[in-house]
């Protein structure tokens, strides 16, 4: 049986140039920074928090930092990692599973305006709700037995 | 020297063991191709002669169970029956980069979109590259003549005798020369020599790893650990995308192979172009997807397994080399899979040699379908059915696969279980080589946990998500310190180690993986 192949003639540039296009849109050129990373940091940060309450803390005195001096980029850089870092403090502690959630989900709501290009200062509100739950997790801790 | 060539023979073995099954899924879907489907169903299942079989043949790729070893007779057969040059490299690239298997694993080791993300880059760049492949050599489809196939059980046989004769000829030849590439790595690279080469701080990582990746042999569930190895010690993601695409998609085989049909011109032209897009590629997500705060940890053990298993001056025996032959598989994996290639090795040298002239008496004695009685069971059904159906067939097995591969969460942690005791009673005992073993084990099941568990409930909560994270975390974290204490251990008084502040983090971590531990069961266990 023969089968003969006829040549092929392609839309070369055009489709050459849909997938240069396709390629740039799915790989490089976004604006912000995406992370890669299951990210674990080797050296724990400065700001990094001790527990809920410190976070719920440090958060506050950015905010009152950003509030006197608005163009404070660094207290800005630390809010998002504080909002970045929160769920994880928070299931590092013995809270279960449905004390964690409000938590997670307000860091969420935080993370995704500021991903969205949303300004720090805007988020007096949504920031103020993710400190008041932090608070309230962390006093419905169960207490520890001293040593 | 005898390290040096002990080391490359453990390495080019170990190669053979990880290549051996998608070799064989590979003779077997060559021999579906060739007597099942034939030129026709063949040209349809990969998309025909236009520019839509480049993104087909990238899709069948991705479902398809091989690695770069296990395209080899498949690409053989598509070149033999006359597909276009651009479809094919398409294929023979994007098959080994994922496989139901490694993607399921893949989209644990980051957020989901990056690794479909990475699948669809894989996309981008094969079909670039075959439109400029397909443009430089000037395809013109040539006439293909398909033999006489017989049916029924005889067709069966011819299959059989196919695929023997390709594992022990050009097919075989091939995969061995692939195997050379590891084994030239493993003589150059001493031990450990690639573990500060791809940091996230130094510009040349993608192209150092560009260079090395390019005659490795690397299967696809290997590469997807390393990713997550590069991903959790904060290495370049530009090397990472290089190693996916050179290191699992090329071997020095494949370049031999197309230099061998299209030329060795056209061939440097295919490769410096798949070289630039991907170097290019590289560099462009370098810089952007290094998250922001995240400490390198300064080395990776990630590309261990390239280098020479053994240290300079390390005595050699019997002994050793079984060691370090069974560190990445269990001996019973390495003697059933050195077996099975024995036997298939001599059945195939007896089919060219002792039995050559009745095996050629059957394969040209083709009966005419009408002197074949079909009857009961035995139906008359096109060789395209029973095509679709074997390769369907493997697809569902390679889903079935996946559900053994990532299996029920009670067992998973019944496993964890076992290891994690290890770790702890070794962190108490001061055994840090019993922790850093234990610790892969761990990693590597906190990863099936999340997999077999999403397969199974078709979710995975943030919360269990989070609880794997930490412990992953914790897991690295405990290992660097152990790592640091034997080094403060080897080193004797003159280490720089702070002894003191390294126990007292081991202990620490001792306590917060227990801890963690306990909330990863009571999450997976609800």
């Amino acid at each position: 049986m023969n089968h003969s192949n006829p040549k092929v003639r392609l839309p070369f540039g055009r489709t050459l140039t849909t997938c240069l296009w396709l390629a740039v849109v799915l790989i490089g050129c976004k604006n912000s920074k995406q992370s890669l990373y299951e990210e674990i940091d080797h050296e724990t940060p400065a700001h990094w928090p001790t527990d809920m309450m410190d976070a719920s803390s440090k958060i506050q005195s950015r905010m009152q930092a950003l509030a006197s001096q608005p163009d404070d980029s660094a207290a800005e850089a630390e809010i998002v990692d504080l909002v970045n870092w929160c769920a994880e403090v928070a299931a590092d502690t013995d809270l279960t599973e449905a004390q964690w959630q409000p938590i997670y989900e307000q860091s969420e709501v935080c993370r995704k305006r500021v991903q969205a290009g949303a300004a720090i200062r805007s988020l007096t509100g949504e920031l103020t709700e993710l400190c008041s739950t932090l608070e309230a997790a962390h006093k419905a801790l169960p207490t520890k037995p001293t040593q | 020297m005898e390290v040096i060539l002990a080391g490359a023979c453990v390495r080019f073995l170990q190669g053979v063991i990880s290549a051996a099954p998608t070799l064989l899924v590979g003779l077997f879907i060559a021999a579906v191709l060739r007597y099942y489907l034939h030129f026709e169903g063949t040209m349809k299942l990969f998309g025909g002669k236009g520019v839509r079989s480049l993104v087909q043949s990238w899709f069948i790729g991705m479902l398809l169970p091989v690695c770069s070893i296990g395209v080899i007779p498949i690409i053989r057969e598509l070149r033999r029956m006359g597909m276009r040059p651009g479809a094919i490299t398409a294929f023979a690239l994007s098959a080994p980069l994922f496989n139901p298997l490694s993607l399921l694993y893949g989209l644990t080791l980051s957020r989901p979109y990056v690794i479909v993300g990475f699948a669809f880059g894989s996309l981008a760049v094969v079909t670039i590259l075959g439109l400029i492949w397909d443009r430089y050599t000037q395809f013109e489809g040539e006439p293909v003549t398909q033999e006489p196939t017989p049916v029924s059980i005889r067709r069966l046989g011819t299959c059989a005798i196919y695929m023997l004769r390709e594992f022990c000829g050009p097919s075989g030849l091939l995969s061995l020369i692939a195997m050379l590439g590891l084994f030239f790595l493993a003589m150059v690279l001493p031990m450990g020599a690639l573990q500060t080469s791809v940091e996230q701080t130094d510009a040349l990582a993608p192209l150092k790893m560009a260079a090395v990746a390019t005659p490795i042999y690397a299967t696809p569930m290997l590469t997807m650990s390393q990713l997550g190895m590069m991903f959790t010690h904060g290495n370049s993601p530009g090397a990472a995308f290089a190693l996916l695409l050179l290191g699992t998609g090329v071997n020095l085989a494949t370049l031999i192979w197309i230099a061998r049909n299209y030329g060795v011109r056209a061939t440097l032209v295919w490769f410096l172009v798949l070289f630039v897009v991907v170097i290019g590629i590289a560099y462009a997500i370098d810089k952007p997807l290094i998250p922001p705060g995240v400490q390198p940890a300064g080395h990776t053990h990630a590309f261990d397994i390239y280098t020479n298993p053994f240290s300079s001056g390390q005595p050699i025996s019997m002994n050793s080399l079984g060691t370090a032959l069974t560190k990445s598989d269990s001996r019973f994996v390495v003697i059933a899979t050195l077996s099975t290639l024995g036997v298939l090795l001599l059945a195939g040298l007896l089919l060219q040699t002792v039995f050559r002239k009745p095996v050629d008496a059957f394969l040209q004695n083709v009966p005419a379908i009408d002197t074949i009685d079909f009857q009961g069971m035995h139906r008359r059904v096109t060789g395209r059915t029973v095509g679709m159906t074997c390769l369907i067939g493997l697809i569902a097995f390679s889903i079935v696969g996946c559900y053994a591969y990532y299996y029920p969460s009670s067992e998973v942690l019944e496993d964890m279980r076992i290891h994690r005791g290890d770790l702890l009673v070794g962190a108490s005992s001061r055994d840090y080589p019993t922790v850093i073993n234990s610790i892969p084990h761990l990693e590597r099941l906190s990863r099936i946990l999340e997999v077999g568990y999403a397969l199974r409930n078709y979710e995975l909560r943030p919360y269990q998500r989070m609880q794997a994270h930490l412990l992953r975390k914790k897991l690295e974290l405990l290992e660097h310190a152990s790592e640091n204490l034997l080094d403060a251990k080897k080193s004797g008084e003159g280490t720089t180690v702070d002894v003191e502040h390294e126990l007292a983090e081991v202990d620490q971590l001792r306590r917060e993986i227990s801890a963690t531990s306990s909330r990863l069961v009571d999450a997976f266990s609800k």
